[in-house]
């Protein structure tokens, strides 16, 4: 794990505001890996944090919010069902049969802009997807699809 | 399935004695372990409001009631539903709510957790309890939850991140080393939760199958490793911290003589708190066999599924004093 700093969370504000409209991100930030991005709202400061990764076991931290890709950033269900008061940009409106079939896991034929968009229903967002300009890749994660 | 499952004549004696040998309450514990509670759920308050919830689940023609007066997150289903249909719903698949047993929820109300707390979780998967506090302390503070298991630890992850919990650190540790390694960093909590690991017994009407792996043998080697786990939290509290010790058993070796060792070992540094949960209970035993325990001990909360038509539960809550 590392603790993301003012300068690269900065930076990484500036790319969720131009993708998602998002621009306050009132967390702490630690990267997992080399790309996956976690939100921590807790009382430990960074350096305490610091301190308990040197001696423990540390599984998770926070909450898996978004994952840094070539092409822009690619936010989590669950980063979006927290930050969803924030997202006004590249949102796509699909009616209740497509949020059916997102939900079970499937790609949408739905011809739009390519590149990562917000899926919304109802008022309900749904997840992150990206896509090709003629169909939507689905990322709902498998544990969390309606079966 | 469940039918096929009988009780062992030492459990049976055993649930006689701690019901005091009343032919007509062992009579119905009997009876009513046979058949299913009443499906339960809590409302994640970090994602929606109880009235919203209601609201919604009430659209798809389920009816919903909320039992205790106090706690409007906890809520049970009353119409029946399909097998499994609870935990397809896209409101299930948004963390809007967490299916848990009501007796679960009682260690973390004994608690009385806020958002200033410094709380540990020290067997925490699969996360009923660590999300249960995490929505009480509203993402705030500071959450330890620990577990061994790697698999274990995945059903954790999974279920604190729908739950949408960003105040949780997850560590992976059996915990007396945890504990040690805590005590290294002088890393003190005022809010600590030994659920720990027991024999289920509680758990007879949801998990039949208890029975088949029940055996007094397993009683008393759980009590050995459950002292040695609540010892070892105790050890993590700061003065004047709480913490609460729970199973899902009815065994005095797992409960009473768990707590009996703590107030052994730490004497004048330990005092039981009396709480009140909002379901009936029924107070620690003082004698069990040939042993006694201190009278202190009947502040802890007996549960037994057929006074609440729900699972059965054991909870104490003690304090570190100066």
């Amino acid at each position: 794990m590392k603790i993301i700093y003012s300068s690269e969370k900065k930076k990484i504000i500036e790319k969720l505001n131009e993708q998602y409209g998002i621009s306050k991100l009132p967390y702490l930030l630690i990267k997992f890996g080399e790309d996956k991005i976690r939100i921590y709202s807790g009382s430990l400061s960074n350096e305490e944090l610091n301190t308990l990764a040197s001696k423990l076991n540390i599984e998770n931290i926070g909450l898996y919010f978004a994952k840094e890709e070539k092409d822009g950033i690619r936010l989590t269900l669950d980063g979006i069902q927290i930050l969803k008061q924030q997202i006004t940009k590249n949102i796509i409106e699909i009616d209740d049969n497509q949020a059916e079939d997102w939900l079970r896991g499937n790609d949408l034929d739905i011809q739009t802009k390519r590149g990562f968009l917000i899926l919304k229903n109802n008022n309900e967002f749904l997840g992150c997807g990206k896509s090709t300009g003629e169909r939507i890749a689905n990322f709902v994660p498998r544990e969390r699809r309606v079966k | 399935m469940k039918t096929n499952y009988e009780p062992k004549p030492a459990f049976v004696e055993r649930i006689s004695k701690l019901l005091n040998d009343n032919k007509e309450d062992i009579k119905v514990f009997f009876e009513s372990a046979k058949t299913q509670p009443k499906k339960a759920f809590r409302c994640n308050t970090i994602k929606i409001s109880p009235e919203e919830l209601i609201k919604r689940l009430e659209e798809k023609g389920w009816k919903i009631s909320q039992p205790l007066p106090g706690q409007k997150e906890i809520m049970i289903i009353e119409s029946s539903l399909q097998p499994g249909e609870s935990g397809k719903t896209k409101e299930h698949l948004l963390g809007y709510y967490y299916i848990q047993e009501i007796t679960s929820m009682m260690p973390v109300i004994a608690l009385n957790l806020d958002k200033n707390d410094i709380f540990l979780d020290c067997c925490a998967a699969p996360g009923s309890k660590t999300t249960q506090a995490a929505a009480l302390m509203e993402n705030k503070g500071i959450i330890i939850a620990n577990d061994l298991s790697i698999g274990r630890i995945s059903i954790l992850s999974a279920n604190l991140e729908r739950q949408g919990i960003t105040n949780t650190i997850i560590t992976r540790h059996d915990f007396l080393q945890l504990s040690k390694k805590l005590k290294e960093l002088n890393m003190k909590f005022n809010k600590i939760l030994v659920d720990a690991p027991c024999s289920g017994e509680g758990n007879i009407r949801l998990s039949p199958s208890t029975y088949l792996n029940w055996s007094e043998g397993l009683l008393n080697k759980l009590s050995g490793k459950q002292k040695r786990i609540a010892e070892a939290a105790f050890q993590l509290l700061e003065e004047n911290g709480e913490m609460v010790y729970s199973t899902c058993s009815y065994a005095p070796e797992e409960n009473e003589e768990v707590i009996q060792h703590l107030l052994n070992t730490y004497k004048d540094k330990i005092k039981i708190e009396t709480i009140k949960l909002p379901i009936k209970s029924r107070p620690g035993i003082t004698k069990w066999k040939n042993k006694k325990f201190s009278e202190e001990i009947q502040k802890a909360c007996r549960i037994y599924h057929h006074d609440n038509d729900m699972e059965g539960f054991f909870v104490c809550k003690i304090k570190k004093l100066k």
